[in-house]
């Protein structure tokens, strides 16, 4: 008995470096691919702080018709012709930029969306919230019913 | 009894030749995986490195860009075209006309004041597209945009959008790369480039662009 235990390790010895080793390798495994996650967020958070920021400039312009915009479709075809010279009221400047975005978002951002709403009332003294959300890793804690998010609210 | 304790002690302190080489071969196995994961491992970081280096540059080109759009003094801008512009920018307490252009051999965006020389405004962009929106009915809301403008279509230019990419110096992962993104190996290095995009608001002022008809 005694000659076994000098000459090598127990079963339960040997379990336990393995598993000391498992939760090793498993903690640097964590960091790393935590560490990938972080900077996959950071990429997609910079594409919506993008659009967002562009929303900030565009929007304010048409303010008037951001409650008509509300109940309008998302096809991300639609205005095209805006963008090409040719001359658009400012429901379909409105509605060629809302489509773009959408294409934008759905191209850069995995499962990404985005929807404006009016706290009380669309128009002038209520307030435009938007959002854009999309899927991300599950590493990073998500606060928009398990989906990353991108908020921004201000007065009308 | 003596032959026979050497002989098993001897069978008990070493490994038959199978056994050596079954290790050998295991061994080496465990170290192809292990270098290959660590490969992997290393390209991912690397990969990771570049993408935070793009998100930097990016986002410094871009509030570079939104500085500018800052410095504009004047409603509307003199004369546009797809790579080039001229505006009013406020330098050193007076607002005065400059050139904007990008210059392609050296992926460069300048800027001059009139009559002066071009220096380097922002590094590492290329592929600059301006499109200007322009006001039709005197009220600061875009109605149409326009590749280039002449001075009169200029002065009811409320906006400009300007679409480029931004470039970093990196080899692309050997998977594919994010959408959009793509690498050019010209000049005897390997860039990667990502498109981008922002709109910079002018100051409109509804009186010149009512005493310009």
């Amino acid at each position: 008995m005694v000659r076994t235990k000098v000459q090598g390790f127990s079963l339960l010895e040997v379990n336990m470096a393995m598993a000391i080793l498992a939760l090793g390798m498993g903690g640097i495994m964590t960091s790393y691919l935590a560490v990938g996650h972080r900077v996959q967020y950071g990429y997609q958070q910079q594409q919506a702080q993008l659009i967002i920021e562009q929303m900030v400039a565009v929007l304010p312009l048409y303010g008037e018709h951001i409650a008509w915009l509300q109940g309008q479709s998302t096809s991300t075809h639609i205005g095209q012709h805006c963008w090409r010279g040719q001359v658009c009221d400012q429901q379909q400047m409105l509605k060629a930029w809302w489509a773009y975005w959408a294409g934008y978002i759905a191209k850069y951002l995995p499962a990404g969306k985005y929807s404006l709403t009016c706290q009380s009332t669309c128009i002038s003294g209520g307030r435009l919230h938007i959002q854009i959300s999309w899927q991300g890793g599950t590493l990073i804690p998500s606060n928009c019913e398990s989906r990353h998010c991108l908020t921004m609210d201000w007065p009308l | 009894m003596r032959p026979l304790n050497r002989a098993k002690e001897a069978f008990q302190s070493g490994f038959s030749l199978l056994e050596v080489l079954l290790s050998l071969a295991l061994a080496s196995a465990i170290l192809l995986a292990a270098s290959h994961l660590l490969q992997v491992l290393i390209q991912r970081a690397s990969w990771w490195q570049l993408l935070s280096q793009m998100v930097v540059t990016r986002q410094a080109v871009v509030r570079s860009i939104a500085n500018l759009g800052g410095q504009v003094c004047q409603a509307g801008i003199l004369q546009g075209e797809k790579s080039q512009w001229r505006w009013h920018l406020q330098q050193s307490g007076s607002c005065q006309i400059y050139d904007m252009r990008l210059q392609t051999s050296h992926q460069q965006l300048q800027k001059r004041r009139l009559g002066g020389r071009y220096t380097t405004f922002i590094d590492s962009i290329s592929a600059l597209e301006v499109t200007y929106g322009v006001s039709a009915e005197d009220d600061c809301v875009v109605r149409q945009w326009l590749a280039q403008v002449d001075h009169s279509q200029g002065q009811q230019t409320v906006m400009l959008r300007l679409k480029f990419a931004v470039g970093i110096q990196g080899q692309a992962p050997e998977y594919s790369l994010p959408v959009g993104w793509y690498v050019d190996k010209s000049n005897g290095q390997e860039k990667l480039w990502q498109p981008t995009e922002v709109v910079l608001s002018l100051p409109c002022n509804n009186s010149i662009s009512s005493s310009m008809e």
